[in-house]
């Protein structure tokens, strides 16, 4: 590397030095601005390229801007070739077929990746959508990133997915695809893991923010996104429950529980795929059914069959119909006693082991109704006036295993993120809602 | 106050040095106190920056190597030239080094392994040197591997010289009314002309400094006024009626004419010029066209192509230039008809725009 340096040292450019000697300028002075002109200059003819493309001089021929590319390699570090790198990216000249190095592209996509050069978003879409290797390095970086280190933290998963500027690439359809088939390996492999599905989540959520920002330039029909999807059942879901009205919020989940069951039980009936699709599809925007758990567990009326099913149909989406009655059945029960206990000055922990049915049966249950009753339990010593007294206690006897206190925990930071996006005050909840996932977190 | 002094002239002919073989009998100690001496000067510039009695004294001196008209020697040491260089002269004397093949081996490697002590604890200043020293070997490796790859970007050249002088003789006129002719003149008798020329007329047509933003190496703490460097570029060309002539004689015509189309005090001469080399060609009857007496002259299509590229000029100009004409030929006799006076046939061939 010495010997590098030093050679790098004993070059000069003739031209220049007599003149930039007699001035009393060192390289040291002239380097930079030389480096600087040339990066202009050349910039300045990749642009010429792209907006005039025919009849100017200074147009740069294709194998040139090849030929460029590959000189560029090992320099894309360099601060000062940012502007000569950008241009390269975004300057398409009129030739059909693709005419930078590929190197050029993994050069640059590993430079971003490691945050050792700063682009505009532009010419990170244009990155991708020119070379897909290095939007497959991304996705699987982001990835990398979030379930490694990142479990339960969605604010961090949010900062995370942000910067690596996928959303904002996603807003091409090509790009959103690739992503999402990522993510649907990613489930199926892990069948469904909780830290899979909570990315999953914030990255919709950022994505449709992006989406809704770019909506005056970039106007692709939904069903380019989600091809698989009926376009209404799409438009549903895309709405932000923030600031829905009470009754309208049900109506809404209603509606979007009608949808769905209808692709899993109208004329797709039995397809197994069709099932894993509209599940993949809903989960996208998990909000939902929590939000439905919510509604159940506050209302005091007679809980909708709709949301019944979503709640069942959301945790376990390949449930034969009997299994899923069933589940339907058992919920139901444990939300009217729980109802019950909901406005009670004071409670305790028995009465809630009681509304929950442990220990009424023989055999343990299946594992997906066990998350579902826990998930309801918790919301409801959020929400129920008398509920943070016992909390701590509650979750202590809850979190029996790790894996449970984890599921908890996952629990707990996703339904305050939700909260932080919806907009929804609750602060006593809030509270509680904190103070158990500090606790919970310390103990890991 | 005297200390001081003697020990920035030792440290100029030190750097003086640095570039010759002379190096050659240096040894690792002999490295190890020239970057000492560096650093105390760095350490000088820190704390006497603010200092006015100190700074001004120190910027005296410096400054006096450019006063001294007719030196024989090889000129200022490059570099250090006011009192900002001296925050960097450690980086001066480092790539002087690294950049003299003439330095022993034994040398060399001590000066590599003091400005590269690879990992451990560093103090800052190292640090700073080190990134300095990268950083400018990672762009000089830049623009060799472009020229290199075939994309030589003169024009980029040509500019980057351009804009040096106009720094240099903006900074030179603040400190001394009479530097910048003194410095261009210099210039002139010891640099290629040529280059000297194209630059020069590079610099004229420079669009005038916005907010660029300064590199760091280039700090010159003095605020910049813009286009005085052009001010004084105009002005000592204006005084050098010779220069004057190479100037228009060589360069090409349409960059004349963005030239004074930009600065109309030239623009004057220029047309004095045009007339005047003019007058000198003759109508040969036999050949039916416009010849020069004397082989030095400028040829008729040269002359025609000057006042062509005029003409495509913006109106001051354009207009200046057909009003000169047009006298010029009234003065001739007013003749329409070619063959008679060199003026009419100019604005013939013109054609349109008369």
């Amino acid at each position: 590397m010495l010997s590098h340096i030093l050679s790098a040292f004993r070059f000069d450019v003739r031209e220049v030095v007599p003149f930039c000697q007699g001035l009393g300028y060192t390289p040291a002075d002239y380097y930079p601005s030389l480096l600087t002109n040339m990066v202009s200059s050349l910039v300045s003819e990749l642009r010429e390229n792209h907006l005039n493309g025919f009849n100017t001089q200074r147009r740069m021929a294709p194998e040139r801007v090849a030929s460029l590319s590959r000189v560029c390699v090992p320099l894309v570090t360099l601060p000062d070739f940012e502007p000569l790198v950008e241009a390269l990216l975004t300057c398409h000249g009129h030739e059909p077929q693709e005419v930078l190095w590929p190197e050029f592209f993994e050069a640059v996509n590993e430079a971003f990746l490691l945050k050792k050069i700063s682009l505009p978003t532009l010419a990170v879409v244009s990155l991708w959508l020119r070379h897909l290797p290095s939007l497959e390095k991304a996705t699987l970086h982001l990835f990398e990133k979030l379930l490694s280190s990142e479990r339960h933290c969605l604010q961090r998963m949010e900062c995370f997915i942000k910067d690596s500027l996928l959303p904002q690439a996603a807003c091409h359809p090509a790009i959103f695809r690739i992503v999402d088939e990522t993510f649907r390996c990613a489930l199926l492999e892990t069948d469904g893991a909780p830290e899979v599905l909570a990315a999953l989540q914030v990255f919709t959520r950022c994505f449709v923010e992006a989406l809704e920002k770019e909506n005056k330039q970039l106007k692709f029909a939904l069903k380019t996104y989600f091809p698989y999807a009926s376009p209404s059942l799409v438009m549903v879901l895309l709405q932000h429950p923030k600031g829905i009205a009470q009754g309208l919020c049900c109506q809404l989940l209603k509606c979007i529980s009608e949808m769905l069951r209808e692709a899993v039980e109208g004329q797709t009936a039995g397809s197994h795929r069709g099932a894993f699709e509209s599940w993949f599809l809903f989960i996208h925007f998990g909000g939902w059914a929590d939000i439905a758990a919510e509604q159940l567990l506050m209302s005091e009326a007679e809980p909708p069959e709709a949301l019944l099913w979503l709640l069942a149909f959301s945790s376990s989406p390949h449930d034969g119909d009997q299994q899923r009655a069933q589940t339907m059945v058992e919920v139901k029960a444990v939300l009217g006693r729980l109802g019950k206990l909901f406005r009670s000055p004071t409670l305790s922990g028995q009465d809630l082991q009681a509304a929950a049915g442990e220990g009424r049966e023989a055999e343990p249950r299946p594992l997906v109704r066990q998350q579902l009753t826990r998930r309801l339990l918790l919301s409801f010593l959020l929400w129920a006036p008398a509920g943070h007294a016992i909390a701590r206690e509650v979750v202590t006897l809850m979190a029996q295993t790790e894996d449970i206190t984890h599921e908890i925990i996952g629990f707990l930071d996703q339904t305050l993120y939700r909260w932080d996006q919806f907009c929804i005050e609750a602060p006593r909840p809030r509270k509680v809602a904190r103070e158990l996932l500090t606790e919970l977190r310390a103990g890991v | 106050m005297e200390p001081l002094l003697q020990h920035l002239e030792r440290f100029s002919e030190v750097l003086a040095v640095s570039r010759t073989t002379h190096v050659s009998t240096w040894d690792p100690a002999t490295v190890r106190r020239a970057l000492q001496w560096a650093r105390y000067l760095r350490h000088i510039h820190r704390r006497f920056g603010r200092h006015g009695r100190i700074r001004t004294a120190l910027e005296r001196r410096l400054h006096n190597q450019w006063r001294q008209e007719s030196s024989p020697g090889p000129g200022p040491v490059p570099g250090l030239t006011n009192f900002q260089s001296l925050g960097r002269c450690d980086i001066l004397l480092a790539v002087r080094l690294l950049e003299n093949r003439a330095l022993g081996d034994a040398a060399c490697h001590h000066l590599l392994h003091q400005l590269f002590p690879g990992p451990g604890v560093r103090d800052t200043e190292e640090e700073t040197l080190q990134d300095c020293l990268a950083r400018l070997a990672r762009r000089r490796s830049a623009v060799h591997m472009l020229r290199l790859s075939g994309y030589r970007e003169e024009d980029s050249l040509v500019k980057t010289q351009a804009e040096l002088l106009l720094e240099r003789l903006q900074e030179v006129g603040q400190a001394e009314a009479e530097g910048p002719s003194r410095l261009l003149s210099r210039l002139w008798e010891r640099l290629p002309q040529n280059n000297f020329l194209k630059v020069t007329a590079a610099a004229l047509l420079l669009p005038p400094p916005s907010t660029r933003p300064q590199e760091e190496e280039l700090a010159l703490g003095s605020p910049k006024a813009p286009g005085r460097g052009r001010q004084e570029l105009v002005r000592w060309l204006l005084g050098k009626p010779d220069i004057m002539v190479v100037f228009c004689r060589s360069l090409p015509a349409s960059l004349l004419a963005s030239v004074v189309g930009r600065h109309p005090a030239l623009s004057r001469v220029y047309l004095g010029l045009l007339t005047d080399w003019g007058r000198h060609l003759y109508y040969d009857l036999q050949k039916g066209s416009w010849v020069r007496a004397e082989p030095q002259d400028l040829p008729w299509e040269e002359l025609y192509d000057r006042f062509q590229s005029l003409c495509q000029a913006s109106p001051p100009l354009k207009d200046e230039v057909l009003t000169t004409l047009k006298s010029c030929k009234a003065q001739d006799g007013d003749y329409e008809v070619p063959g008679l006076s060199i003026w009419t046939d100019l604005l013939l061939a013109l054609g349109s725009g008369t």
